[in-house]
């Protein structure tokens, strides 16, 4: 059965060497088995048969957001979201404007630009 | 000439490999208004004897990367040479509403919304010219943050050396321990920038973990 860690919820497979040095994320010590079969069962009395269509609808919407592209929305005037794990990784920023329209930064403009030196 | 400067060079090269790098280039990372402006401010005063300003309640006040150059560090008998890089704070949404508060206009509000935005990607594009990094934390704030976590499984990533600050160790309700526990993996140097309290164990661990 797999092991999830109490303090970060990071999934272990059985076995796993991670279960006894401790949670490789957060360094915690204690897990818990995961029942799947139990698991299982919870999911499915959770699902609301009457409801299916709002459902299909916010599963294709929550796979549209895990392909959001943009490391900053321009929500508003003084309204900006950005994704600090997106302008990490890459190296080009683009930006989704508020009338939903997109600008793509060549990150060399960037780089490095305006260093006010004391 | 050519000829001299070569040999220098080769000389120099040479000392650090043996006795590790003489200057290396520090980044002042966190959330905004952990401190890390005050931070850097402490570090440049006590070896450099000047002072600098920019210090501020209202949350990011540092909206452009700042850099100060040659700071020479002592720790037995031996020095380390740093360029600081204080960098805006880094955060996930910027609201200029959060900005009124502190009796600036919309306008202002506004402004500053957009420039702290600015800095936040200034700050990031910096992360590739730097030999180490500062990761200042509020100790009397949850350090379970998206931003927190973030900035730490970058900077792994990219296997640049870390070393945790918990700041604000002068206030009542601060919880350093709360911060070693969450990152046990990283130093965690518990430190108050304002007062000075721990401040010498600091520049030990910088002296230790960067040279």
């Amino acid at each position: 059965m797999p092991h999830k860690c109490t303090r970060c919820g990071r999934v272990y497979d059985d076995g796993d060497v991670q279960i006894l040095k401790g949670c490789s994320f957060c360094g915690g010590k204690k897990f818990y088995y995961i029942n799947t079969k139990n698991e299982i069962r919870d999911l499915l009395s959770n699902i609301d048969i009457d409801n299916l269509d709002t459902r299909k609808k916010n599963f294709k919407k929550s796979i549209i957001d895990d392909r959001e592209i943009e490391s900053i929305k321009i929500i508003d005037d003084g309204l900006y979201q950005l994704d600090l794990d997106i302008l990490m990784r890459r190296d080009e920023i683009i930006i989704e404007k508020k009338d939903g329209s997109y600008a793509l930064y060549i990150p060399s403009l960037f780089k490095n630009i305006n260093i006010k030196k004391r | 000439m050519n000829a001299w400067l070569s040999v220098r060079e080769r000389f120099w090269s040479f000392i650090n490999k043996i006795f590790g790098k003489k200057k290396v280039k520090i980044g002042l990372y966190g959330p905004p208004n952990v401190g890390k402006t005050t931070l850097a401010n402490k570090i440049i005063k006590d070896w450099t004897g000047e002072e600098l300003n920019g210090i501020s309640n209202i949350p990011h006040e540092t909206r452009r990367v700042l850099r100060k150059k040659d700071i020479t560090i002592n720790a037995d008998r031996s020095s380390l040479k740093l360029d600081i890089v204080d960098t805006p704070g880094l955060a996930t949404k910027l609201d200029y509403h959060d900005f009124l508060k502190y009796d600036l206009s919309e306008d202002e509000a506004k402004n500053r919304a957009k420039e702290a935005a600015e800095g936040v990607i200034e700050a990031i594009r910096w992360l590739d010219d730097l030999d180490g990094v500062l990761l200042i934390m509020d100790s009397t704030e949850n350090p379970y943050t998206q931003v927190n976590i973030t900035i730490i499984g970058n900077i792994e990533a990219r296997k640049l050396p870390l070393l945790i600050v918990a700041n604000k160790i002068d206030l009542s309700d601060a919880k350093p321990s709360k911060i070693m526990e969450a990152f046990p993996q990283h130093t965690v140097i518990p430190i108050s920038a304002l007062k000075g309290e721990n401040i010498e164990m600091l520049y030990k661990s910088i002296y230790n973990h960067f040279r």
